[in-house]
């Protein structure tokens, strides 16, 4: 499942990138779920051009999403062969997607109502025991937080906004999406339900900052 | 081991200052860790003072650290009685504790590098496996993030803050820092070994519902 580590520019490149977009997060007015995914597509829409990775196009849209000077991403760019930088795309791509997935499901155990989270993690535990797929429990799921035709109406753009976050799993392996659940929906709920304990922080700033 | 849920005044006493407190952890420029173990010391220096729990000294506390206006908390804080007040109260400075401290465990597990996240996970396992004591645990994470005597004096600031952070345990049972411990140090860990990405959110803006 580990992949082998990277090294040098493809490396330098990476990190630049990844901590980057996760500072932006912090301070961006835009939910992470939104921004990965926002990101996500303008990458693949790179990827699927004819202008693929040869030239420099996708480096615009790391630079937005890192707010890494472009000039750097370039230095490390320009070393990479075709088949690292499309290695290095395919983990930031997966990077980004993780990102927003787990912030997502996070805000999810953090936020939800205590009896939602209840219900939540019962579903979470028939995915994760391999009883339903992930797009039903992404279903089932959606239907707890929005559970009438009324509300689904009134708050279509959130709902909007949570398909677009779930379907942020199709960038990650399946064994990852699976991991993510049993440590977000499964184990910080369940960590909440012992001693009625149903509050846990939002934010995890830097302790070295 | 559950504790009796919080009904009537009660609740909405602790629900206002609890909320309140966790929206202002997002926004304040002090460490979660540092704010919870500020004001638990100042609740504990109001109740200290003799008939505190009759007088609106340790709502002055609670306005401040929810930022909740002061009439509404007198409201439900007028309609409990001396023994309720004391109860409420301790739910709140364990409602603190408990987020100070896991936004503490969830900032390293979040931040630091993967050799230094690997290293306190083995250490978190020791003593969730009941083979070290707590405080051995705070000792050794102590020693991998500032491993040299030199670096400790250097950034004294940090490691007295963690330390802070970490002395929040004694205001919560003993089987729920276990749990915390298992979830962040161990599960988030874990999480990020898996697939080799070493990222994680340090944000979870609130998911509309």
């Amino acid at each position: 499942m580990i992949k082998e580590p990277l090294s040098g520019p493809a490396k330098d490149l990476y990190m630049k990138v990844v901590d980057g977009f996760k500072v932006s997060m912090e301070y961006s007015t835009v939910n992470p779920w939104d921004l990965s995914y926002m990101f996500i597509i303008d990458i693949r829409r790179i990827e699927m051009s004819s202008e693929d990775l040869k030239g420099d196009e996708v480096l615009d849209v790391l630079a937005r999403a890192s707010n890494v000077n472009y000039i750097e991403l370039k230095e490390d760019w320009d070393k990479l062969s075709i088949e690292e930088r499309k290695d290095v795309i395919h983990r930031i791509v997966g990077a980004m997607a993780s990102l927003g997935l787990m912030s997502a499901f996070g805000s999810i155990a953090i936020y939800a109502e205590p009896y939602k989270k209840e219900e939540i993690l019962r579903t979470a535990s028939k995915y994760y025991e391999r009883k339903i797929s992930y797009d039903e429990m992404v279903s089932e799921i959606e239907d707890v937080l929005w559970p009438t035709r009324r509300e689904k109406i009134r708050y279509w753009r959130f709902i909007e906004n949570y398909r677009k976050a779930m379907s942020l799993a199709v960038y990650l392996p399946e064994a990852v999406v699976r991991a993510i659940i049993d440590v977000y929906l499964i184990s910080m709920i369940r960590f909440q339900m012992f001693d009625n304990i149903y509050y846990l922080p939002s934010v995890y700033p830097n302790l070295l900052s | 081991m559950k504790l009796k849920p919080l009904t009537g005044p009660a609740l909405d006493l602790f629900e206002k200052v609890v909320m309140g407190y966790r929206d202002y952890m997002e926004y304040s420029s002090i460490p979660p860790w540092v704010l919870s173990h500020f004001f638990i010391e100042d609740l504990k220096q109001a109740l200290e003072e003799p008939g505190s729990l009759k007088g609106d000294a340790v709502v002055n506390v609670l306005v401040m650290a929810s930022h909740v206006d002061y009439s509404k908390l007198m409201t439900d804080w007028y309609k409990l009685s001396i023994e309720e007040r004391g109860m409420v109260v301790s739910r709140i400075a364990t409602a603190m504790a408990v987020m100070g401290l896991t936004s503490l465990l969830g900032s390293m597990a979040t931040y630091l590098d993967p050799r230094e996240k690997e290293e306190i996970m083995r250490v978190a396992t020791k003593y969730y496996e009941g083979k070290i004591s707590y405080d051995e645990m705070v000792s050794e994470i102590e020693n991998i993030i500032w491993p040299k005597e030199e670096e400790k004096n250097l950034d004294w600031n940090h490691v007295e803050n963690y330390r802070k952070g970490m002395s929040l345990a004694e205001y919560l049972p003993k089987e729920l820092v276990r749990k915390m411990v298992g979830v962040y140090l161990i599960k988030w860990i874990r999480l990020q070994q898996t697939d080799g990405l070493w990222v994680l959110p340090s944000v979870y803006p609130r998911f509309p519902e």
